[in-house]
């Protein structure tokens, strides 16, 4: 019998093809090779300045899943955005400090596309010069501050 | 210097086959307790010893009467009712199996002894396979029932043809048509027969367990359900992980959570085994 982690993978998984979520495209073939690695694609919300853009999000999952939190970053094409690296690293609370293991991949997902839905000015974190060239591969292992929650 | 075997009491010997056991030399280890049980046939605990030994050999024959004549002598014996248990559901002799496992758990329970999720899901898994081999032969069943009732539908088309055939009172004109007319009926009824079928296979596919009856942490129907003070219900070994692990706070109102506000909520667990009573297809093991 699989470990815990992968049987709820594989829930959420059968969950989002049979009830997809607006904007919110998975790469099924991907997954199906390796259930701890996703591709999910991300469509600009309408009448936001992402419209008509999209986007690829990686989820990396470990053995601790849902307790612990799936490792997430953007690949390919990054977003402009001030909490997004060029790097495709998200400073996102929930990514990090803030994960529960009530929240989900789909979970995830809808707080990044909201996050990217929210902002007005495509412009990159003040300190992404120095971030990228300084932090680890890993986001989870980044020390994030939280500074601003309205975005 | 140890005795020689003839020597050892009965004791002796089951307390030198339970080493063997351990050491997982089975064969020997029976020797050890049928030298026992030939000493002192009243102790049934050489019995299920033994049997626990036929288990592992996969004898599940020798395992069941051995258990058999444990229970014979005590018919409260946890252990008698769980080996039992469980060589039935080897000899795929589920009905029984369950019943024993049955009265293993409820014995468990009324003499307060933990232990753990063996029996239980155990229990959950003979169920499953119980109805595995009752789901299979209803689907055999159905097709069989299906392929019966098109036969009958065509048979049917085919006297009716040949009756039209040999009737004096219509003109060839309208023994095509009627013809026609019977064609077309008994394949709408063919055509409704089919759909109604599929309607089934189709329930099949798409049975869930509705997320209510699920944990919030692990999405699986809930085994032993808790409740926080937010009113929020997990599974007991999932919450305690987290509490453990990720921290003292509710998943998913974030309000502080300690391990002891967790309260079984027994009103769920009826919910729950009410559902899987009806659903057993929906048993995790």
């Amino acid at each position: 019998m699989s470990c815990p982690a992968e049987r709820r993978l594989r829930k959420e998984l059968l969950e989002l093809l049979t009830n997809p979520m607006p904007g919110i495209y998975i790469d099924e073939e991907k997954v199906a090779k390796n259930i701890n690695e996703w591709i999910v694609t991300i469509e600009g919300a309408e009448k936001t300045i992402y419209e008509g853009e999209t986007f690829q999000l990686q989820f990396s999952f470990n053995e601790k899943y849902p307790f612990d939190s799936p490792t997430v970053l953007f690949i390919g094409k990054i977003p402009v955005h001030s909490h997004i690296y060029s790097n495709g690293h998200i400073c996102l609370s929930i990514l990090t400090d803030d994960w529960t293991p009530a929240l989900s991949v789909g979970a995830v997902c809808l707080s990044i596309r909201s996050m990217l839905s929210s902002a007005t000015k495509k412009e990159r974190p003040p300190d992404d010069m120095i971030y990228t060239r300084t932090c680890s591969k890993n986001p989870k292992k980044t020390k994030w501050f939280f500074h601003d929650d309205t975005v | 210097m140890s005795k020689p075997a003839a020597q050892l009491s009965d004791v002796e010997l089951k307390d030198h086959g339970n080493k063997l056991f351990a050491a997982r030399k089975y064969d020997d280890a029976i020797s050890c307790y049928n030298k026992a049980i030939i000493k002192n046939p009243n102790n049934p605990t050489y019995f299920t010893n033994r049997a626990l030994c036929y288990i592992k050999l996969k004898r599940y024959e020798a395992a069941c009467q051995d258990c058999r004549r444990a229970l014979d002598m005590d018919n409260n014996l946890i252990k008698g009712h769980f080996f039992l248990g469980l060589s039935l559901m080897e000899l795929e002799a589920f009905d029984e199996a369950i019943k024993h496992l049955q009265r293993a758990q409820d014995l468990g329970k009324e003499q307060k002894l933990n232990f753990g999720d063996d029996i239980a899901s155990q229990l959950r898994l003979a169920r499953k396979k119980r109805w595995n081999l009752l789901e299979e032969k209803r689907i055999q069943q159905e097709i069989e029932l299906q392929s019966y009732l098109n036969r009958l539908i065509k048979k049917d088309l085919e006297e009716r043809l040949e009756k039209l055939k040999i009737d004096e009172n219509l003109s060839d004109d309208g023994k095509k048509e009627a013809a026609n007319d019977a064609e077309q009926q008994c394949e709408n009824y063919s055509t409704e027969l089919n759909s109604l079928f599929a309607k089934i296979d189709d329930r099949r596919r798409k049975r869930e367990v509705p997320d209510y009856l699920c944990g919030k942490i692990s999405f699986e129907i809930l085994q032993e359900p808790v409740i926080t003070p937010s009113g929020i219900t997990y599974e007991r070994k999932d919450i305690e992980e987290h509490l453990q692990r990720v921290g003292h706070f509710d998943p998913v109102t974030r309000v502080p959570l300690s391990v002891e506000q967790l309260i079984p909520n027994y009103s769920m667990k009826e919910v729950v085994d009410g559902f899987v009573q009806e659903n057993e297809w929906s048993l995790e093991y």
